[in-house]
């Protein structure tokens, strides 16, 4: 009996460890050595530096980033909600294209909205021209002026969660409400936004990452936050280890955001059961003084989020263009495209095996594993960065120790350590839409496949692959911008040979030449505007 | 063809006892029905055979070749079974014609004409799957399966969607292409009259237990206590079929 016993255990793991979940697991070690890399840095514990920071700067790390997630997360809700409401429930002029041009401030890094509207608002600046130098300009490097500067840059994650939802809450709903007697007001306080409460968690949650990520935009209006406060460690005072510390702090915070909004949405999750068109909200038709209000609403996000920073870029611009925009240009931009471009393949092809791996192993540990190696996303790409460089520098050190053998240069001066890291940080932007639309794909279409005789690969290139097409190419155009907007992964292990136009734009800024930033910003917002106008006529052409 | 299960048995992680020590041998090429009410284990039992589940326990033979038994596994792909899946899974983006010839090397793209025409479809093929009507679809997905030439054919509830023609149909067209191919067919059904009307034999399963084996020209002699009493537990249809025995 026991030996019987022991053969069906024997058999058990024969069957559950297979190949696939031989490569399902290797891939996922690999992709969370960067998540092994803050959990050691913890246990090694601070640097000489530690009290200085601990007694005069983590106040003021902790207090500015929760002052940013605060005001950022209220204002960019106001604009991205109210904007979101009006589209989905009024017919009014221009509303076709208004809808997709409120998407258009994603095009702008948010450090570079931040040079634009210092610029704007400056001593004998634009503003100062507009009303008649009355003025002397704004000062707004402060934290509202960057809570501003956020908050028109990132509601789009807001907006474009939120009109989905309220989209597709159906007209079903609102007929039987408003037979209640509801009025249209009532109706979106009592009924449309508690619906839409987890999508606009979601959105939020996706400003709150943001926030915490950006190093451009706080490092120029010289608040301290604690992605500032990671480089600062690092570069000005030297503390590699103190700055593993303050990076594991951060995503123990980030952990805790991360719990709260799953709590909240798994609370709060509804489902729509009708999505067919016909049962989408019908759109009353407004004219007059009520229609010039929704106008104004839905506008001003894009005004100010797009149009008055690219004005002021391009009057810039076109200060430098005749000496700026020579072949070195044509180079940085080929760069910024060809990095872009091979990275968003890569991380395309590895989160496709990310998804369809643990499906062949059948092990259902494997799809519990997998969503630790993709939460690079929340993680801040300094915090990323510094991790990789300290954990690099004891792999190098380890290798010359033990085999002899120099392979800094390697790891150093080329690309892979760069890409690995974007890898991690953008791993989910494509894993994710690409796991929810491979469940929409029935189970028995594969299986046919395999018992026509063909293998596991041939049916991902011949059936599912082409049945995920659409959601593959977005995700795809999805990773492209990021990876052209990115800064501070960029910033800290690219290659001294290696430029980008983002990377291009910050140096100038840092220079304090702010006005030669402006074109490889141009550049770069005009490379994201037309994929994002692309990627939103792609998407009208699939809705169907 | 010859197909042998011993002892196999299933659970589900969530506990569910889908199939209890089932065993069973079908020496012939036959067409056996494999009859039960919704959630008996019957679908389980097809995906088993088929290798697209692990069973915990028992062997799988066919033509007394080992497919399963713990140590050898054979990959779907590998044991030339086919299935026709409830809901018929065509590949959507692919014309009639593409499913069909999905499963065929180049060389043997030739032979498929032959099965175009004994199931009707030769002024469909250019057609995509949503463009065909239920019966249809199901004409396509069981000649696809065929177009590979498995040595078992597997139908999972091949008559569920369609009306009292296309069914009538497709029983007799079922019936025809077994007899000219020598093909053993299983079919899982919940309705004990198409199992009467197209299978050789019947398998009745009841909470993943194999409660009772007979020839369906047989099935009226049926003295068994356990399965009449199980019978009467079933279906409408059964409770009529046990007050034409009786």
């Amino acid at each position: 009996m026991a030996v019987s016993k022991t053969t069906y255990f024997i058999k058990k793991i024969k069957n559950t460890f297979n190949k696939w979940t031989l490569a399902t697991a290797s891939i996922i070690l690999v992709l969370c050595l960067p998540l092994l890399a803050i959990l050691l840095g913890l246990l090694k514990g601070v640097g000489n530096t530690w009290d200085h920071i601990q007694k005069y700067l983590l106040l003021e790390y902790i207090s500015n980033s929760i002052y940013l997630i605060i005001g950022t997360g209220i204002l960019s809700s106001l604009i991205g909600v109210s904007s979101a409401w009006c589209v989905a429930t009024y017919n009014f002029k221009f509303r076709a294209y208004i809808k997709w041009l409120l998407y258009l401030p994603l095009a702008i890094p948010s450090y570079i909205m931040a040079y634009a509207y210092v610029g704007f608002f400056e001593f004998e600046g634009t503003f100062d021209k507009i009303t008649l130098n009355t003025t002397s300009g704004l000062d707004i490097m402060n934290i509202w002026g960057l809570i501003f500067i956020l908050s028109i840059s990132l509601y789009p994650y807001v907006y474009g969660s939120s009109w989905v939802m309220f989209t597709s809450l159906g007209k079903k709903l609102w007929e039987s409400t408003s037979l209640s007697g509801i009025t249209q007001n009532n109706y979106f306080f009592s009924i449309a936004l508690p619906l839409t409460l987890p999508a606009i968690f979601g959105g939020l949650f996706l400003v709150f990452m943001e926030v915490l990520n950006d190093y451009g935009a706080a490092k120029y209006f010289g608040i301290n936050t604690f992605t500032t406060g990671i480089f600062r460690t690092w570069t000005a005072l030297e503390d590699i280890n103190s700055s593993i510390f303050l990076a594991a702090i951060l995503v123990v915070v980030i952990v805790i955001i991360q719990m709260i909004n799953s709590l909240f949405r798994g609370k709060k999750s509804y489902s729509i059961n009708d999505i067919s068109p016909n049962s989408q909200n019908v759109r009353k038709n407004i004219k007059g003084i009520h229609q010039l209000l929704v106008l104004t609403i839905c506008l001003l996000p894009v005004v100010t989020g797009f149009i008055i920073p690219l004005l002021q870029l391009l009057k810039w611009s076109m200060l430098h263009v005749s000496s700026q925009l020579d072949l070195f240009f044509l180079y940085l931009s080929l760069n910024s495209i060809l990095l872009a471009f091979f990275t968003s393949l890569l991380i395309i092809l590895v989160a496709l095996l990310l998804v369809f791996l643990p499906r062949w192993s059948k092990n259902t540990y494997m799809k519990f594993l997998t969503n630790f190696s993709t939460v690079g996303y929340s993680i801040p790409g300094a915090v990323i960065g510094i991790t990789l460089i300290a954990a690099s520098g004891y792999f190098v050190n380890y290798f010359d120790y033990i085999f002899n053998l120099k392979i800094g240069k390697y790891i150093f001066s080329g690309l892979a350590l760069l890409i690995f890291a974007y890898l991690f940080r953008f791993i989910s932007v494509a894993y994710n839409p690409l796991e929810a639309n491979t469940l929409r794909i029935s189970p028995s279409i594969p299986e046919s496949s395999y018992l026509l005789g063909k293998s596991k690969f041939f049916t991902l290139f011949k059936v599912e692959i082409p049945l995920l097409k659409s959601s593959i190419i977005s995700s795809f155009l999805i990773l492209f911008i990021d990876l052209m907007k990115e800064l501070p992964l960029t910033l800290i292990l690219k290659p001294y040979n290696i430029q980008t136009l983002a990377i291009k734009a910050f140096e100038y800024a840092d220079d304090e030449r702010i006005t030669e930033a402006a074109l490889p910003s141009v550049i770069l917002i005009l490379i994201i505007t037309t994929i994002i106008l692309f990627l939103s006529k792609y998407s009208k052409v699939k809705a169907y | 063809m010859e197909l042998e299960l011993v002892d196999i048995s299933k659970t589900y992680n969530n506990n569910v006892c889908a199939i209890k020590s089932l065993n069973y041998t079908l020496d012939k090429s036959a067409i056996c029905g494999i009859v039960g009410d919704s959630g008996c284990g019957k679908t389980t039992l097809l995906r088993i055979i088929a290798g697209l589940e692990t069973p915990d326990n028992g062997i799988i033979k066919v033509n007394n070749n080992i497919v399963y038994d713990g140590w050898i596994n054979v990959a779907p792909e590998k044991r030339q079974i086919g299935m026709v899946f409830q809901g018929n899974a065509l590949f959507p983006h692919m014309t009639v014609k593409k499913n069909i010839t999905f499963g065929l090397e180049k060389e043997s793209l030739n032979s498929v004409n032959k099965l175009i025409e004994l199931f009707s479809l030769e002024d469909k093929i250019n057609r995509y799957p949503h463009e065909l009507s239920s019966g249809q679809m199901q004409r396509v997905a069981i000649a696809r399966t065929l177009a590979v030439q498995p040595k078992i054919l597997l139908l999972d509830e091949p008559f569920s969607n369609l009306d009292l023609i296309a069914k009538s149909k497709l029983r007799t067209e079922i019936k025809k292409i077994a007899k000219i191919l020598s093909i053993t067919v299983f079919i899982v059904t919940h309705d004990i009259f198409d199992a009467l009307d197209i299978c050789d034999e019947i398998i009745f399963i009841n909470n993943g237990e194999l409660i009772e084996t007979c020839n369906s020209s047989d099935v009226k002699n049926l003295s068994d206590i356990k399965l009449k009493s199980y019978l009467k537990n079933m279906t409408d249809q059964a409770k009529r079929f046990i007050s034409i025995i009786e």
